[in-house]
């Protein structure tokens, strides 16, 4: 029935309001693609942004040197991703929590330089400029839409199956899962694999969308951690957290640069760390209904969690 | 559980959509304040008295116009629409591209507003704040057309958002004047509806070689170092192969990554390679770093030119005297001789501009003013407010303006307009020194060592 | 003799780097919290110092202390009233904290600083010491005398004095030091301030060497992760030796290969030691 809703705003002719859920509706992939390794698997991954970057120039590349159509250049940016992710996990995904984490910041990092200082195939600095899109924005609403719904699904479906249970014991003890004979790094592969291959095509789509990329803005490490938080604050292991936060996050900023423009990153701020406080374990925590906001929820939520 | 989620969203989503469509509440701090002003100006020309808002001593033609405002009736109103970086990282910048658009508001509605075909406009402009950050200014600028319907757009502050809100205002097929992106890369695309005032990058250092090259002795081996994004790279570029044009040996030719705070090793390099000048193209806080390190590794060369830094009140404020000798190119100075019919001089400009505001402008400030002007031309030719026949008269234009010539080229470039290249001199004062037509004061060459100042 | 030149600007540059991670380790270290506003709390240093010199006239390297009071200060009361209350959640709500603190520092700093570039000067800042050809700038000289002292010092404090081995024991065993009557409340505040101050000390010394504006910070708080897991986790010396290296290794890339892959080195360079040897540099063998 949402559903439904959203499927017609696009009908509304409301240009801005479709940028700004477009957007929405990217970040909310990328957080459920996050989710999909740090929430349910418990390996935070810091270097999502190289899924994001090498989708974009995969797609941006193929469509301005190859002259790819659009929907070659997108799927071939997922599909990189995912090989990317493979290989790349077969060799970091034997570290653990920290180390992990730094290890994929690093590599996100230095792909970025690499991205950033090859010119002759990538552009370098400079950047990418692909062609303008002679379809509509909707297309692009869509597109990120139809993202999400595919990913909440498999995400849903996942949960309720082996790779799913597998997945959260691997996070619970990972040592237990292996002993039990889960095969703990073909499922972590599969889940870094699904990850990048979402965060690829969102990259890619999103290339096409504003249709000029750069290094520095698309391989940003502050884009990694927007990504993290959106999905830590929405309720990172669940199935609906993240796309709740990234949601709740992008709506938030942008009610706020509306209304105290100067201030508002300060007032983000403020608001994060108050939630932080009195819901550290996600919006989605209140929304279900399995707790209720009262002065006494505060209290016990806090004593659960301060020193 | 759903439920309560779509109530969350639905609100949050009815709040943005107030906060962002909601013209007048949210609005009113950014807007331009110049809609109060003219209104309540009753035969200020007539008299020929300064009113509140900058008034200059300027041109004639002020009075034959200036009779429609004194009666303080328009025909009606143009709204334009401008994101800007009001915070962020350059939001010293973005203000002062926002203070060269209000003046501009300001003189043409104090004389009568845009005259379209014989009717009066008033013009107003409609600010949001992208943050600095260029995927805002896409989004902005989405909703400044979509939303609230603005007629034509004034660009945002940088290459980066100017790139972005084109790619927007070109898809909507709204002519944009874009005042403060200077990268060739922007005009590249094959775009119809971007006019770019300011000179391209390319050619922000070019006329220091050029100085350089007319003193004695002459300098025969340069190093460059530029940062990796697509404006420095341009520049740094464009300089290196103007070098080497002239018969100069580029002796190292870098780039380093953005966030680069430490240039000894490639400053000793440069050192060991014997330039005599460096060409450094970045961005303020690496032209600081530039400067601090070559001074503390005691590199003594006989020129330096930075393309960003030098012109901003910080950059002497922070070094002191190490910041003389340094040169620079910026795009406008009050002392060059260039004038036209709305605004007057450049004199008058920074005059009118000093009045209002209380400092005297720099090029950031006239280059928005210039494309305010320019557009406001473009209407005036066209007759009227249609976008495509205003875009074609933008695409005609060939005129003198206070900024300097204006024309654009078959890409919307101002690909003629030479830069000023100015040195500090004498605790930090900026000298236009070359060209010769434009300089008040002598190139200083070469630059005193290090331990003998 | 060149490549001497380029190691001593490695060591120089690497000074910098691990006064920056000295004080993200200790916090990471003891409490298990990354802390991404460390960055802002360096970007607050970089300011005491700033102002202090331009509207008082304080010599840069004299306000060191001064900034590092001011930011302990700071530092305390944020772990007390803040971070302590979410401490024993899982390592990605205190993350979240730390990043809801920084975009509000961040911003009020851009609020009422503007974001221009600031830089102070010396008059240290003159020539360099000139020896066998090589050339030693003198402030950065002192920079890198100035972090070794101050990790140094962090170090005996922690191993000799009865608060630092009071710290040192709630990172081992939490409930065991809590029987011993240790207060961990305060152990952490005084922790996360001692963290802060390190913080303040770095952003002078960066201010004194480069410059700063408020959104300078961030690049550091990616130092610091960067180099502490080099280093190896929970260690002050792995942050020094960490900071040293990556330096050196950044400087002589720079150098011979280019600035343009520096980082892409450095971070290279940083995968493999993940991979190679997890536990970082000077860390100890438990994953």
């Amino acid at each position: 029935m949402i559903v439904l809703v959203l499927l017609a705003v696009p009908f509304a002719h409301n240009s801005y309001f479709l940028h700004l859920l477009t957007l929405m509706f990217a970040f909310a992939v990328m957080a459920e693609a996050w989710n999909l390794m740090g929430g349910f698997t418990g390996y935070p991954d810091f270097g999502l942004v190289v899924f994001f970057g090498l989708g974009a120039y995969t797609t941006g590349l193929l469509m301005t040197k190859q002259k790819a159509p659009f929907p070659v250049a997108f799927l071939a940016g997922g599909l990189l991703c995912c090989a990317f992710a493979i290989l790349v996990g077969l060799l970091l995904l034997r570290l653990r929590g920290h180390y992990f984490a730094i290890a994929t910041l690093g590599i996100s990092q230095a792909v970025r330089e690499i991205v950033a200082n090859w010119p002759s195939v990538t552009g370098g600095g400079t950047g990418v400029s692909l062609p303008i899109p002679d379809f509509e924005n909707n297309v692009f609403y869509y597109i990120m839409f139809g993202l999400l719904v595919i990913i909440v699904a498999f995400t849903w479906s996942i949960s309720r199956q082996r790779l799913g249970f597998g997945l959260l014991a691997i996070r619970e003890d990972e040592l237990a899962a292996q002993v039990l004979g889960v095969n703990t790094l073909r499922y972590k592969v599969t889940a870094y694999a699904t990850s990048g291959f979402f965060i690829g095509l969102v990259g890619g789509a999103y290339a096409y969308w504003v249709t000029f990329i750069d290094p520095d803005t698309i391989f940003n490490v502050g884009f990694s951690v927007e990504v993290i938080i959106m999905a830590v604050l929405g309720g990172a292991g669940s199935i609906a957290g993240p796309l709740i936060g990234a949601f709740v996050l992008t709506g938030v900023s942008e009610v706020l640069n509306a209304y105290v423009p100067s201030l508002h990153v300060t007032v983000l701020g403020a608001i994060i760390v108050l939630v932080v406080l009195l819901i550290p374990n996600g919006v989605i925590e209140y929304l279900g209904f399995k707790r209720k906001f009262t002065l006494r929820s505060i209290r016990s939520t806090l004593a659960a969690t301060r020193i | 559980m759903t439920r309560r989620f779509l109530g969350v969203a639905t609100l949050t989503l009815i709040l943005a959509a107030c906060g962002g469509g909601g013209a007048a509440p949210s609005a009113a701090p950014v807007s331009s304040p110049a809609s109060a002003a003219p209104a309540s100006k009753p035969a200020a020309a007539a008299s020929g008295a300064a009113s509140a808002s900058a008034k200059p001593a300027a041109s004639g033609a002020a009075a034959a116009s200036g009779a429609a405002a004194a009666s303080g009736s328009f025909d009606g109103t143009i709204l334009l629409g401008a994101p800007l970086s009001l915070t962020g990282s350059t939001s010293n910048e973005g203000k002062l591209t926002k203070d060269g658009y209000d003046l501009w508001v300001d003189i043409i509605n104090s004389k009568g507003g845009i005259n379209v075909g014989g009717k009066h406009y008033k013009v107003e402009v409609k600010y949001y704040d992208d943050q600095s950050k260029q995927d805002q200014a896409a989004l902005l600028t989405d909703k400044l057309i979509s939303q609230d319907k603005v007629q034509f757009l004034l660009g945002p502050y940088g290459t980066a958002s100017t790139f972005a809100a084109s790619a927007i205002s070109e898809r909507n097929k709204v002519p944009m004047v874009d005042t403060a992106g200077a990268a060739l890369s922007i005009f590249e695309r094959g775009f119809k509806y971007i006019f770019g005032v300011l000179s391209p990058g390319v050619k922000y250092l070019t006329g220091v070689e050029d100085a350089w090259l007319a003193q004695s002795p002459k300098p025969t081996k340069a190093a460059v170092l530029s940062a990796n994004d697509a404006f420095s790279l341009e520049v740094g570029k464009a300089a290196s192969d103007y070098a080497k044009q002239k018969g100069m040996d580029v002796v190292y030719d870098q780039s380093y990554p953005a966030d680069t705070k430490d240039l000894s090793s490639a400053l000793n390099q440069v050192k060991a390679g014997g330039a005599d000048v460096l060409i450094g193209s970045g961005h303020l806080d690496d032209s600081l770093v530039m400067m601090k390190q070559v001074k503390s590794l005691g590199i003594n060369f006989k020129g330096i030119a930075l393309s960003v830094g030098p012109s901003t009140p910080e950059f002497s404020k922070a070094l002191g005297p190490d910041a003389d000798y340094v040169m620079s190119g910026v795009q406008w100075v009050p002392e060059q001789k260039d004038k036209d019919a709305i605004i007057g001089s450049a004199q008058d400009y920074a005059q009118a501009f000093n009045k209002k505001y209380g400092y005297v402008p720099e090029y950031h400030n006239a280059e928005a003013t210039a494309g305010g002007v320019v557009l406001q031309m473009a209407i005036e030719k066209a007759g009227s407010l249609d976008r495509d026949k205003v875009r074609d008269a933008l695409a005609a234009t060939d005129v003198d303006t206070f900024f300097g010539h204006v024309k654009f080229d078959s890409k919307g470039l101002n690909s003629d307009k030479p830069m000023v290249e100015i040195q500090l001199q004498n605790g930090g004062k900026l000298i236009p020194v070359w060209p010769e037509a434009a300089a008040t004061g002598k190139v200083q060459w070469p630059m005193p060592a290090w331990n003998s100042r | 003799m060149q490549i001497l030149q380029f190691l001593i600007d490695g060591l120089l540059l690497g000074g910098v780097y691990a006064a920056v991670a000295v004080g993200f380790a200790l916090v990471f270290g003891i409490m298990n919290v990354i802390n991404l506003a460390h960055g802002a709390l360096i970007m607050l240093g970089a300011y005491v110092t700033f102002w202090l010199w331009k509207l008082v006239g304080i010599d840069p390297f004299l306000s060191i202390p001064i900034s590092m009071v001011c930011i302990f200060c700071l530092g305390w009361l944020i772990q007390r009233f803040l971070i302590n209350y979410v401490i024993r959640a899982p390592m990605l709500i205190t993350f979240l904290m730390t990043f809801g603190l920084e975009l509000l520092i961040v911003d009020l700093a851009l609020n009422f600083f503007s974001a221009d570039n600031r830089s102070v000067t010396t008059p240290l800042s003159g020539a360099p010491i000139q020896f066998a050809g090589i050339t030693l700038p003198v402030v950065h000289f002192i920079t890198l005398g100035i972090a070794l002292l101050l990790t140094g010092l962090l170090g005996l404090f922690l191993a000799r004095t009865r608060t630092g081995n009071a710290i040192r024991a709630t990172s081992m065993d939490l409930d065991a030091a809590r029987l011993v009557g240790i207060k961990i409340g305060q152990v952490y505040a005084l922790t996360f301030a001692i963290g802060g101050a390190a913080a303040g000390a770095a952003g002078s010394l960066i201010i004194l060497n480069y410059s700063m504006n408020p959104g300078g910070g961030e690049f550091y708080t990616l130092i610091g992760f960067v180099v502490c897991v080099l280093g190896g986790l929970g260690s002050i010396s792995g942050a020094l030796v960490g900071g040293l290296i990556f330096g050196i290794v950044q400087s002589m890339s720079q150098a011979f290969i280019g600035p343009a892959f520096q980082n892409a080195i450095a971070f290279g360079l940083l995968v493999v030691i993940l991979l190679l040897r997890p536990s970082g540099i000077l860390g100890k063998a438990t994953a």
